[in-house]
């Protein structure tokens, strides 16, 4: 027992000191890809009207005259050591305060698109899979269809003009209490409920056909106990795994429900930061979504770890002839 | 059993840890529309109405984020929440009107210094008294910082107090006659007190405490800022009051809304009163309901074309400059953009609600927005042309889909006479291809910002000191006498600047193509059809009148 907690905890860390390697990576990516974007901030701050003796001193102000290595080293140095994420070009206001503020906001509408969408497409894709070729497989497959083929930008747009412009039930934008979030949540998940749906059938059907689960029968275990102890367990395995990318997806790409509900999250303010060439804002941004994007990969590998019947025996030491 | 507990924890522990980073409960934005709305608004926490006492009349307008509201930068997004805080030395009447003090009693030039005198009683919205000593504060604190936008040492070698309540600043000798260059420089920047500054630790970002009308008694960046009137402003004088520094309502909440439909939804829905050029679609149904008022708005931003006159490229010919804009037909490109109700053809090099700007000239005799293809085919005839192709560039930043436009029909008049083209972009924030001489492009399509006056358009382009030099007058002497004559404070008469700027239409050296037009929708009941907003549009909802 103590030796797999030992190698879980060494997984842990492995995948802890991966993740630093890919915030790095990504800093840098980011860096050097706005670097040799052929854009001169000083003229963007200054304005058609600056003069050149302006714009010479306002770049070597932001120390934008140095070589790219110099740059970078400063850059990672100020990230990786002081937690500084700069300060905005056009609002002079440090980018970690303004992600601190944002983050919850962006997290909030994150999380609950999948709390919906694992609550409503894991049970249809359940419902649709036990019942393969029936009416409930295509209602079910057809519900997914429309979810998936509804643009969320589109699907947004009619629910502000239905529950807001008309109905007058829900504030069409902006931020305050739940309320503001129902349609940008809504419009949010549906496309993940469809993708869940569609992902859990599918497994499920996998399943259905293993031997494991043709001994289970044969062995006389009933098939509510089939189904809940022996197919759900390995079937939503890879629907553990859609969930998580779905997570990091939904946070990294929350600029569209961001922009048309203008809640000032992560992506509007990195939405904001492309538009006006703000660069300190689009590598804060980008760094702080990566960052959360590998710390749920991270957590999902631990649960996955947990859940998945292979890794588990890996780390519990089984396949390598280490007992309990 | 174990491990699937842990397995179930773990992931229990990864939904919780993610919902409370979303513990900030946030304050609902301010509803001003009926008591019974305001009501259910204040279920969770304190509205901005409850914060801040009764309300009489009150305003909701869609705004531009501020993102911060530090005093340091006092231009770029969010002008109307931050004018509505600070205040300047002196500031040019918005509406077309002269310079007039605000905080400052009395100026004067002596030599090279401008030496300006301020009201004894001044005092920020925390009582702190503004003396010389704040104002120096405030214009050399934003240097210091590394703010962008304070140009001191652009203008000045220096600013110092003199006495309790006289400040000078030392113009740098090139800068004193230099058109506009003191009203710039009074106009770079909010005054704000050194004990207020002191007092903040947030660089007044989101407390902030100015001069003006308004305190700000709320604000969430990206969501939305409330003011209030503040009733103890140090101006009791109303004369000496400007009209952008008018506080005819008690409360200002302005919306930062992004999203074009929900400006548009969100007048609708009674969360805004107020919105400045509203989306050409949704006019109609605004003007077609007694419930709302529209009112027509020029841009002031003056679309232009600008062969490039440089020696040995197409364009230094004359008789091929009059050629293209013979043939160019603007009442096409007015026509590909929406037509007369959203643009208006110019006649100069200027927008018609500018400063200096002679309506006289709005003829078609003394400009060339008359199309006249036989003429352009004599001046192509009298031309050097001998088929080099013309190389177009229009910009692609926030103006593309117009400029893209007028680069197509400029194709079709290229194509009328015969001459071979291509239309290249150029990214504005990357390339200000007129600042230099750049032999790269044959004609350019762009937009100028002005500030008020009809000189303002050609800064950047004609001016020299500015600029290392620019393709219009680096062959032409008597245009480079004829604008530095013009463009200064000294010879700024009527007269010069209509013979500048004839001059330069004579030549074809720039051509004024139209500004926009559009459209602002308000409350009809309750914003007065007179309320007006500065000449660069900006929204002073302080200096509506209103109705009820």
């Amino acid at each position: 027992m103590k030796a797999g907690t030992n190698r879980m905890g060494k997984y842990i860390l492995n995948r802890l000191l991966w993740m630093i390697f890919v915030l790095v990576g990504t800093a840098i990516v980011i860096f050097t890809i706005m670097y040799f974007i052929p854009k001169d901030i000083a003229k963007v701050l200054l304005g058609s009207s600056a003069t050149q003796a302006e714009l010479a001193s306002l770049r070597e102000r932001l120390g934008l005259n140095d070589p790219y290595i110099v740059q970078l080293l400063r850059y990672l140095k100020n990230v990786f050591t002081k937690f500084d994420l700069g300060k905005s070009y056009i609002y002079n206001v440090p980018v970690m305060q303004e992600l601190l503020s944002r983050i919850p906001r962006t997290f909030f509408i994150g999380c609950s698109v999948i709390l919906f969408d694992s609550l409503l497409g894991i049970p249809l894709g359940l419902m649709a899979g036990l019942n393969q070729n029936k009416w409930q497989d295509a209602l079910c497959m057809v519900l997914a269809l429309i979810f998936v083929s509804v643009p969320n930008f589109w699907l947004a747009l009619q629910l502000v003009d239905i529950f807001a412009v008309k109905l007058h039930w829900l504030p069409a934008f902006g931020i305050g209490g739940i309320k503001y979030y129902i349609m940008p949540v809504f419009a949010a998940f549906v496309s993940g409920v469809a993708t869940n749906a569609r992902q859990m059938r599918s497994s499920l059907l996998d399943v259905t056909r293993a031997d494991y689960i043709t001994s289970a029968r044969a062995k006389g275990v009933s098939e509510r106990n089939v189904v809940l102890k022996h197919m759900l367990p390995n079937a939503l395995i890879p629907v553990v795994t859609g969930l998580g990318v779905g997570l990091g997806k939904s946070i990294a790409g929350s600029v569209i429900i961001e922009t048309v509900f203008t809640i000032p999250g992560v992506g509007m303010y990195l939405l904001t930061g492309i538009n006006n060439a703000d660069y300190p804002v689009v590598q804060g941004s980008i760094i702080i979504l990566s960052f959360f994007s590998a710390l749920v990969m991270l957590l999902l590998d631990i649960v996955y770890a947990q859940v998945d019947p292979r890794i588990k025996a890996q780390y519990s030491g089984r396949m390598h002839g280490v007992t309990k | 059993m174990k491990k699937k507990c842990l397995s179930l924890l773990l992931v229990g522990a990864m939904v919780l840890s993610l919902f409370a980073a979303c513990g900030k409960k946030e304050t609902p934005a301010a509803e001003t529309t009926t008591d019974e709305e305001t009501e259910t608004e204040t279920t969770e926490e304190s509205t901005p109405a409850e914060a801040t006492g009764v309300i009489g009349k009150a305003v909701s307008i869609a705004s531009a984020d501020p993102v911060s509201l530090t005093p340091l930068r006092a231009t770029g997004n969010g002008k109307d929440v931050l004018n509505s805080i600070y205040e300047y030395l002196i500031d040019k009447d918005g509406f077309g009107g002269e310079a007039y003090g605000v905080i400052a009693k009395e100026w004067h030039w002596d030599g090279d210094d401008f030496i300006v005198e301020i009201y004894d009683y001044v005092h920020d919205q925390a009582g702190n008294h503004i003396t010389a000593d704040d104002v120096v504060f405030s214009y050399v604190t934003p240097q210091e910082l590394g703010y962008a936008n304070n140009k001191l040492y652009t203008y000045c070698s220096g600013v110092e107090a003199l006495d309790e309540y006289t400040v000078v600043f030392h113009f740098l000798p090139e800068r004193t006659d230099y058109f506009n260059g003191w009203l710039d420089m009074m106009t770079a920047q909010g005054i704000f007190s050194q004990a207020a500054w002191e007092a903040s630790t947030d660089e007044m970002a989101q407390h902030p405490v100015g001069t003006g009308r308004y305190t700000c008694t709320e604000f969430v960046d990206g969501a939305y800022c409330v003011l209030q009137r503040y009733d103890d402003y140090w101006q009791t004088d109303e004369t000496k009051i400007g009209r952008q520094y008018q506080a005819n309502v008690d409360q200002i909440t302005l919306k930062f809304i992004t999203d074009p439909q929900q400006i548009v939804n969100a007048l609708k829905t009674g969360e805004i009163d107020y919105n400045y050029a509203i989306a050409k679609e949704a006019l109609p149904e605004f003007e077609a309901s007694p419930d709302w008022s529209v009112a027509q708005c020029y841009d002031y931003k003056l679309f232009c074309a600008m062969p490039n006159c440089l020696e040995g490229l197409p364009f230094n010919d004359i008789n091929l400059r009059a050629a293209f804009f013979y043939a160019l037909n603007v009442d096409d490109i007015i026509a590909a953009l929406g037509g007369e109700d959203f643009a208006k053809k110019v006649y100069t090099y200027g927008v018609s609600q500018a400063q200096s700007y002679n309506p006289a000239v709005e003829t078609e005799d003394n400009y060339y927005t008359k199309t006249d293809l036989d003429l352009a085919k004599e001046y192509l005839e009298k031309s050097n042309y001998n088929g080099e192709t013309i190389k177009i560039w229009y910009e692609t930043g926030s103006y593309k889909e117009q400029l893209e436009a007028v680069a197509l029909i400029a194709g079709v008049a290229f194509e009328s006479l015969g001459i071979k083209y291509e239309i290249l972009t150029k990214d504005s924030d990357i390339d200000s291809i007129w600042k230099q001489t750049n032999s790269d492009w044959d004609l350019v399509f762009f937009n100028m910002g002005g500030n008020g006056h009809v000189l303002d358009y050609t800064r950047g382009i004609f001016d020299t000191l500015e600029k290392e030099g620019c393709a219009g007058n680096e062959n032409d002497p008597k245009l480079d006498e004829l604008f530095q004559s013009t463009y200064c404070e000294s010879g700024k008469s009527q007269e010069n600047v209509d013979t500048f700027l004839q001059y330069i239409t004579d030549q074809y050296y720039i051509y004024g193509l139209f500004q926009r037009i559009t459209y602002d929708v308000y409350l009809a009941d309750m914003i007065s059809d007179t309320s007006v907003k500065t000449f660069r549009n900006w929204i002073i909802p302080g200096s509506f009148e209103y109705l009820r």
